[in-house]
């Protein structure tokens, strides 16, 4: 059984997005997540090579969201990353890889256990469907805030 | 019982809410089922002997002998209902 996951606030970052890409925006909060001890050096690599591959955009009908993640073998402890764009970025679709989405919100998973944190994924994915709560973390600069609003919602 | 795979890219995430929301439905129907994850890339070698597989990024890989449900529907909420009711005509 793994242990709740507990959501670290400097992994919550606001992003500005000028001349950035999706590749750029998985690198940054990956950094963030190797920085804090939470995934290897090799996790990112696998974020990228992922993404690639199986993309991660999830098309809400209002502010989409990309949840970026990769193998067990790369992660120390179970941690989530979040990135608010200040602009829409391409990413692709998960379940059509040729399909462009604009994502306004990234919430990269690191999780040590192939079937571990079902509730924590479980609530990440109904977060998505709340539009009203996105909407609050998008307009605000303040990442406390934002925290807040998320670590609220996911526990 | 009715044997369910459930694949996503690396068979640990999105699968993993998929499975439960089938097992919940199963569940609330009085349909046994038996649902097992897997990735993507591992389908076509793991899907003998399967009574469906469902999937929530794009399957375009190769002969699969099992029908296959696409489920995104059940992450983004759209068409949430009619995909469960897919999945479960597939299984009562």
């Amino acid at each position: 059984m793994s242990e709740m996951l507990a959501i670290d606030s400097k992994m919550i970052v606001k992003i500005d997005t000028k001349g950035k890409n999706k590749e750029d925006i998985l690198s940054c909060l990956a950094d963030n997540l190797q920085k804090g001890e939470y995934v290897k050096n090799t996790y990112k690599g696998g974020i990228l090579k992922r993404e690639a591959a199986y993309p991660t955009g999830l098309y809400t009908g209002g502010i989409n969201v990309a949840v970026p993640h990769t193998d067990c073998v790369h992660v120390n402890k179970d941690a989530i990353a979040v990135g608010v764009l200040k602009e829409p970025v391409v990413f692709k679709a998960m379940d059509n890889p040729q399909k462009d989405i604009e994502v306004s919100i990234v919430i990269m998973i690191a999780l040590k256990e192939a079937h571990g944190q079902v509730k924590m994924l479980q609530k990440i994915l109904s977060l998505i469907k709340k539009q009203d709560q996105l909407k609050s973390i998008l307009e605000t600069d303040d990442t406390d805030r934002i925290y807040k609003i998320i670590s609220n919602y996911l526990n | 019982m009715k044997k369910v795979l459930v694949a996503c890219g690396n068979g640990i995430a999105t699968s993993t809410v998929v499975a439960e929301k089938i097992r919940e439905a199963c569940k609330e129907n009085g349909v046994d089922v038996s649902v097992t994850q897997c990735k993507l890339m591992e389908v076509e070698s793991k899907a003998e002997g399967y009574d469906l597989m469902v999937t929530t990024g794009m399957f375009t890989g190769g002969k699969v002998n099992v029908p296959v449900v696409g489920a995104i529907s059940l992450l983004t909420g759209f068409g949430e209902e009619e995909t469960i009711e897919k999945i479960l005509s597939y299984l009562k």
